[in-house]
């Protein structure tokens, strides 16, 4: 495909922005979550667990919880083979000291919320009273906080078998490190660190789990999950099913952001039980016990050295990772190694060395949290860019700007070892004209030229410009087609929506190839019944694989109809168009058959199925790499110690774009996570491992006056590895914000010491000096 | 105690209809509506009534339906996300959400549009500051709120059309 062929596709399909299909429930409070299910006979699950990070389990005292009224039955984890089963990781890592969780605690809770019994309610109320009068009698143990202490000798351990708190270390890079850093004419070096923070979806988890085989399965469970059939294969690995005996079913999911794309205890748990008394089952988390169990993301300490030429050319990067994964592996080292590849960005680096530490702590375990790990690389390198420039007394947009990759450069090989073999290959982009563009959006050049006079005025305006990659896409996914008796078309995909909108971009593509109206297309997802693979709504893959998977499905789709057509109008399929829902033969006006009659005909001779259509999208190269610019404007009162955002502005290419309002919103939410992250989200502990941050009073999220009117810019680089051109959207606008932020606060604080190099960043812990130069 | 021991009658109009149920005293408004009543439009995001999700109009002003108990709203008129409309009409503030996409996942949605039309009936030209201000209370991850302010921006009295952006 030429690339002038790929850039009319870009508005042809733009061009079809519009309405979400599934607005319409929504805002009429028609949604179906999880919570809204009912189902007779239905009971309810609350959970008893270690109110402290690390504690020995010596005893269950359930005699009390059993004497509640409406109490049915307590669980702990002996009553039940699979209550003391692990839960299965599909990572675990050679050589690495991988340690799983069970689903319920036996000897020891080893953090704050992990949960060592189960009480069944006819109630919630009931189950949660219950919960209350059993007594968990735990000794406490020393609990592991801080990641760095914990790789100190006399640290204590998480695990009392182990000689110490390293999971495991692991190297990656490419290129001569250390004569880089030996020709360098300048090197800088810095530590970073970012806090633990929440993917807090508005939705807290939820499970309903039925097995009354009512639809043909033992086993059915219904959750807000970002990965119905990762969570099927856990079940029933755990519980000593096949996959076929487990349906998963995603209904409306109330957001994701990563940490909904795992399998937790309370789901297997639920599911054990259920099945052991035969009775329907729920658990619904408090917004409390969300924030203390879903796992959590960040919680990354960094120490970096770029060394540069004089002018500023980067010759090699260094870095230290300690990753704090909390006290289970359930994703090995994917967020770690997600950050190492990341910290390559858009530029042309010639050597890297990554050393990834993976530490255990008394804490939830670790997952990928918006960005996946991408945006602390992308955090690290832009800041390591940002501290290089002022070094050299250069602009660090012209830092940037030497070093960013060329247009010309793509496919360009890293030379970084991929994952999944070979090395890591960038697609398409065009790094200057982002930057650029959010330079001139921005009025870069005006805002410095003022800071001057604003200072002396009393006001502290600073602009920060970063750049950012995303690598999006992974494996594969499945799209089925089918028409109905009716004469409509049932679309439907593996993994479930989270909020992207999959109802309408993927019905958009389907349509446009099958050459059908959308107003005909059902779509429907996240059920394991109507689609027996997929890897899930994360790594901002839905687009780039699934788009393509529907794509293809409507190519196929359109050839069965004309197939189905030919017999019944007696002619060749080659020549049936189709024109909104009427199968036509071509240049025979009187000749045609709508989809209704065609769909009743086939259904009365039982050949409906002839018109069904089931394809995977599994490409050579599943990885596309979305990239940009962000740029913000500040203003910070340095007495109050408050920042305001003045500008925001994005510049995003994602490729070819399915639907701008779609992608727009992505991006909008997107930059509004990572505006959380860094300026006020933590996740903070207590010294015994409690979580002090369990409540949105103490875990503040982003609220409508904190964000600014997020302006955005696409430009278009169509990725040439796949037929859509498509590469994610979904996290680019978390990723890039961190380093923006940071450098806009740095530089409206240019006549303090402030530097930010931890997040969140916290004005109020530093202290605002003036440099002796600029005192009066 | 069970709920038996001491149901309290509570008599309210939801959504125009007069109903009269028997709940516990130690029951929220939320549960009830929910449970009982079958309206799962109001979610409940959170413990501490800082998320908004549950937000419905209690004769007429926007209240969180997590920190009223049922037993309080006896006499009280009661609207909900689904009674905000009727049939394929959507209420002025739906048919302003859908159109400027000021929803993702769809879950603090009916609390932010119940939020919404309180504050136009109070206010009907709020600024944006204004807008920003009386959505304090209702807490959402996906959008970043850009589009639901611009959305609510477009309904108010004094808006010409809103534009999209670039």
């Amino acid at each position: 495909m030429t690339e002038f062929d790929q850039g009319a596709r870009v508005n042809e399909i733009r061009h079809e922005s519009g309405s979400r299909t599934e607005h319409f429930r929504l805002i009429r409070g028609d949604g179906r979550f999880t919570a809204d299910l009912r189902i007779a006979g239905l009971l309810h699950a609350a959970f008893v667990r270690s109110p402290i990070g690390h504690a020995r389990l010596v005893g269950v005292s359930t005699q009390e919880a059993h004497q509640c009224p409406g109490v049915e039955a307590v669980f702990t984890s002996g009553e039940l083979p699979a209550l003391s089963a692990q839960l299965p990781s599909p990572f675990e890592i050679p050589g690495f000291d991988t340690r799983l969780q069970s689903v319920l605690a036996r000897e020891e809770a080893r953090h704050a919320g992990e949960a060592a019994a189960v009480v069944i309610g006819t109630g919630a109320q009931e189950a949660r009273t219950g919960a209350t009068r059993l007594e968990l009698e735990l000794i406490p143990l020393p609990a592991v906080i801080d990641v760095e202490k914990a790789l100190l000798p006399d640290s204590p351990r998480t695990y009392s078998d182990a000689a110490g708190n390293l999971a495991g270390r692991l190297t990656r890079g490419f290129g001569d490190v250390d004569s880089a850093f030996k020709q360098a004419q300048r090197v800088v070096s810095r530590r970073f660190s970012a806090a633990r923070a929440a993917g807090a979806a508005m939705e807290p988890r939820c499970v309903v789990v039925d097995p009354s085989g009512s639809d043909g399965y033992a086993l059915t469970v219904y959750e807000g999950t970002q990965a119905p059939h990762a969570v099927r294969r856990s079940i029933a690995k755990v519980l000593g099913l096949a996959d076929k005996d487990v349906r998963v079913v995603a209904p409306d999911v109330g957001g994701g952001f990563g940490p909904k794309g795992r399998t937790y205890p309370e789901t297997v748990a639920l599911a054990a039980i259920a099945l052991a008394i035969g009775r329907p089952l729920r658990w619904e988390a408090s917004r409390s016990e969300d924030l203390l169990t879903t796992f959590h993301g960040r919680g990354l300490v960094v120490q970096a050295d770029i060394a540069s030429d004089e002018q500023g050319h980067v010759l090699g990067l260094r870095a230290r990772l300690i990753q704090d994964c909390g006290a289970y592996l359930p994703t090995a080292a994917v967020v770690p190694l997600n950050t190492a590849q990341h910290l390559l960005g858009p530029y042309r680096i010639p050597a890297c060395r990554f050393d990834l530490e993976l530490v255990y702590t008394n804490k939830t375990p670790i997952s990928p949290l918006r960005g996946g790990g991408r945006e602390l690389g992308v955090f690290v390198l832009e800041r390591m860019l940002d501290h290089l420039a002022d070094a050299l007394d250069l602009d660090p947009l012209e830092i940037r700007a030497r070093n960013l990759l060329q247009p010309e450069d793509f496919p360009y090989d890293t030379g970084y070892p991929s994952r999944a073999g070979g090395t890591v290959v960038y697609d398409s982009g065009q790094y200057p004209a982002c930057l650029e563009t959010a330079k001139a959006l921005v009025g870069y050049d005006d805002l410095c030229a003022a800071q001057e006079v604003d200072r002396q005025a009393g006001i502290y305006r600073g602009v920060g410009i970063s750049m950012f990659l995303e690598s999006t896409g992974l494996e594969r996914e499945r799209a089925r087609a089918e028409l109905t008796p009716g004469g409509r078309v049932q679309l439907m995909v593996g993994s479930p929506s989270t909020g992207q909108g999959h109802a309408t971009s993927f019905s958009q593509v389907f349509a446009r190839e099958a050459r059908l109206p959308i107003s005909l297309i059902d779509y429907r997802s996240g059920d394991t019944h109507l689609v027996d693979t997929g890897i899930g709504t994360f790594a901002s893959r839905m687009a780039v694989i699934a788009g393509n998977a529907a794509a293809a499905a409507g190519k196929a789709f359109r050839e069965r109809l004309r197939e189905a057509a030919s017999e019944e109008l007696e002619a060749a399929a080659f020549d049936i168009d189709l024109a909104g829902s009427v199968l036509q033969v071509a240049g025979a006006p009187g000749r045609g058959i709508s989809l209704e009659t065609l769909a009743g005909r086939l259904e009365s001779r039982g050949h409906l199925a002839k018109v069904a259509v089931d394809e995977e999208f599994a490409p050579e190269r599943p990885t596309s790499f979305a990239g940009g610019a962000h740029a913000a404007v500040v203003r910070i009162d340095p007495e109050l110690r408050s920042i305001e955002i003045e500008r925001y502005v994005v510049v995003h290419d994602c490729g070819t774009i399915l639907n701008q309002a779609i992608v727009d919103g992505q991006i909008h939410g997107g930059v509004a996570h990572g505006l959380g992250n860094a300026l006020g989200e933590a996740l903070l502990y207590a010294e015994d491992g409690s979580l002090i941050s369990d409540s949105f009073l103490l875990y503040p999220i982003p609220r409508a006056a904190w964000v600014p009117k997020i302006e955005v810019k696409h430009l278009a680089s169509p990725s040439p590895f796949n037929p859509l051109g498509v590469k994610g959207a979904g996290e680019g606008g978390t990723i890039g914000a961190l380093a923006t932020i940071a450098r806009a606060v740095e530089h409206a604080l240019a006549p303090f010491d402030v530097t930010c190099d931890d997040l969140p960043i916290r004005l109020h812990d530093s202290r605002l000096v003036p440099h002796a130069a600029n005192r009066q | 105690m069970t709920p038996a021991d001491s149901a309290i009658e509570v008599r309210l109009r939801v959504n125009g209809l007069d109903r009269e149920i028997d709940v516990d005293p130690c029951r929220l408004l939320v549960e009830v509506l929910r449970d009982d009543l079958g309206l799962t439009g109001a979610h409940v995001g959170c413990d501490s009534s800082q998320c908004g999700a549950c937000v419905v109009l209690l004769n007429g002003l926007a209240a969180k339906a997590c920190t009223v108990l049922a037993a309080q709203c006896n006499e009280s008129e009661v609207t909900t996300i689904e009674g905000l409309s009727s049939g394929s009409e959507l209420h002025r503030v739906q048919a302003a959400f859908q159109e400027h996409h000021a929803l993702q996942c769809g879950f603090c949605t009916p609390g932010m549009i119940m939020t919404t039309v309180d504050l136009l009936t109070t206010n009907p030209s709020p600024t944006e500051a204004e807008i920003t201000e009386a959505l304090h209370g209702n807490l959402c991850r996906c959008t970043g709120y850009v589009n639901i302010v611009r959305a609510v921006l477009s309904l108010a009295a004094h808006s010409s059309s809103e534009g999209g952006e670039g």
